[in-house]
């Protein structure tokens, strides 16, 4: 049994709604104007409200703002005549649940009433994470299954020295993360921390990035510049990709690596320095190597100390904590306050495959924090997301699909000229009957 | 107005995905339909529409 407090100053309206929502076996009560509408919410407590925008005595929004004050409000769902963009977006930010725009249509009415419900029985039953009062702590790494306290003890020893570290893993794994907290954790953490991507750069540029320039060493070069190397002082380097360095590179920095000195390009005499190296590679390095196309002698010297940073399907028991750590930290960004989840959801998240790892989980808990219009994350919104997310390999084969293909070149044609049925057809080598059919399949 | 030269016909598009996605399958024409998302009977149909063969092995 649902109570539904109507408040619409429009008597034909306050009866349709009555009269279409008693049916359904909810308990309606009507409300002409805001003052008696905000004594009918006091008294009966509804579980949702019907509020127009527009009342005689009161503006929709401020009796909107006033019932989002009380403990536990309604689900409030707006109505307006107007198609305004901005009223929706204002409404929405003042907590509304759902708007439906005049004339009412029966389908919508229900729809939003029985959704507004849904989520707030969601509400009730599940329990509360806790509440975060501070901004979570970025550095910090989330687990407690077995090869994360292999990670955690590994750090632990590396913090009394200064020897290479490869930190190898996935995509998304938190490989970055990880060499931070390396960093953080050490003798000399107060010290900078310099990330180099190897993969982001030309190859052109990369020496004088990495080891710095004198000034006039090249056309352009009007300055002396530091290299990364040197920004890194006494504290760490950390080469991403490392196995996307090119093969010239690699010698370079070997020479680097061996000597703990370097040259400038354009210098001509060495530079010292003792910074910390850790690379990271979602490579096999080992295998490349092998290959040919990585040193054999700078692949020894990197892994010295070797970090495996499991993939998620390889934690699965830590995705509860992630899941609130994550959550904390979207509510502390988005300024959300979804502190809920569905029953079944982690269940679900177990379940997925995870190419994408922590960080795909990051995206999808992003997403349905997005999508969740009440205080829980829903088991459908999970469901609808991780469905939707492709792999590589699902992108890979749809390239070969001849509908996929008819249809974009179809629509690329139409764009490239303006729309002109009968030139396109003509391009197509298609007749403009054909034309107009495929066209109507597409846009159905 | 002139028509732009680089749009292909889409006989000569389909022509080219349907020789991709063979030589991709090995001419296994049950996978091959598979990838191109289309009926095999529709696929034998189009092969012999556009005169494909399998190159001989050398």
């Amino acid at each position: 049994m649902t109570d539904i407090l109507v408040i619409d100053d429009e008597r034909s309206i306050l009866e349709t709604l009555d009269m279409f929502l008693t049916e359904k076996g909810h308990t309606v009560h009507k409300a002409g104007t805001g003052e008696k509408g905000l004594k009918l919410y006091i008294r009966h407590d509804p579980d949702v409200v019907i509020l127009d925008i527009r009342l005689p005595d009161h503006d929709g929004f401020e009796l909107l703002t006033r019932i989002q004050a009380h403990e536990n409000p309604a689900k409030v769902i707006m109505i307006t005549a107007f198609q305004d963009m901005e009223s929706t977006i204002k409404a929405m930010k003042l907590g509304a649940y759902d708007y439906i725009h005049k004339p009412l249509d029966a389908d919508k009415v229900e729809k939003a009433v029985a959704r507004a419900l849904h989520t707030l029985k969601v509400d009730r039953e599940t329990p509360l994470l806790k509440e975060m009062t501070q901004q979570p702590n970025p550095e910090v790494i989330i687990g407690k299954s077995e090869p994360m306290r292999k990670i955690f003890k590994m750090i632990g020893l590396l913090s009394q020295n200064r020897a290479p570290v490869l930190i190898q893993g996935q995509t998304g794994t938190g490989k970055e993360l990880t060499a931070r907290v390396i960093h953080r954790n050490s003798l000399f953490g107060k010290e900078p921390f310099i990330t180099f991507d190897c993969s982001a750069m030309v190859e052109s540029l990369m020496e004088s990035e990495l080891f710095g320039h004198e000034k006039g060493a090249f056309t352009g070069a009007t300055h002396t510049k530091e290299g990364k190397i040197q920004l890194a002082g006494n504290g760490t380097l950390f080469l991403d990709e490392v196995g996307e360095l090119p093969l010239p590179m690699q010698g370079k920095f070997l020479g680097f690596l061996q000597r703990h000195e370097y040259m400038r390009v354009g210098g001509n005499h060495p530079l010292a320095s003792r910074c910390r190296i850790i690379a990271a590679t979602n490579r096999n390095l080992a295998q490349m190597a092998q290959e040919g196309r990585f040193r054999q002698d700078l692949f020894f010297r990197l892994k010295v100390v070797t970090l495996y940073v499991p993939p998620l399907v390889e934690r699965l028991s830590d995705i509860p904590d992630l899941v609130n750590y994550f959550l904390q930290k979207i509510n502390w960004e988005q300024g959300t306050d979804v502190r809920r989840l569905q029953k079944g959801i982690l269940e679900r998240l177990a379940a997925h495959t995870w190419p994408g790892n922590v960080r795909e989980l990051e995206n999808v808990l992003t997403e349905a924090v997005v999508r969740t219009r009440g205080k829980v994350v829903l088991l459908d919104d999970i469901q609808d997301i991780l469905s939707s997310t492709h792999t590589a390999e699902d992108e890979d084969l749809a390239a070969y699909s001849l509908p996929r293909m008819e249809k974009e070149h179809i629509q690329n044609t139409l764009n490239l000229l303006n729309w002109n049925r009968s030139e396109t057809a003509k391009v197509l080598g298609i007749t403009l009957p054909t034309l107009r059919s495929k066209i109507r399949v597409f846009i159905s | 107005m002139s028509t732009p030269l680089e749009i292909k016909t889409l006989r000569d598009k389909e022509k080219e995905l349907m020789l991709k996605a063979l030589a991709k399958t090995d001419w296994d024409l049950s996978e091959a339909s598979r990838l191109l998302q289309i009926p095999v009977s529709r696929l034998k149909q189009k092969i012999r529409q556009h005169g494909l063969k399998q190159k001989a092995e050398i």
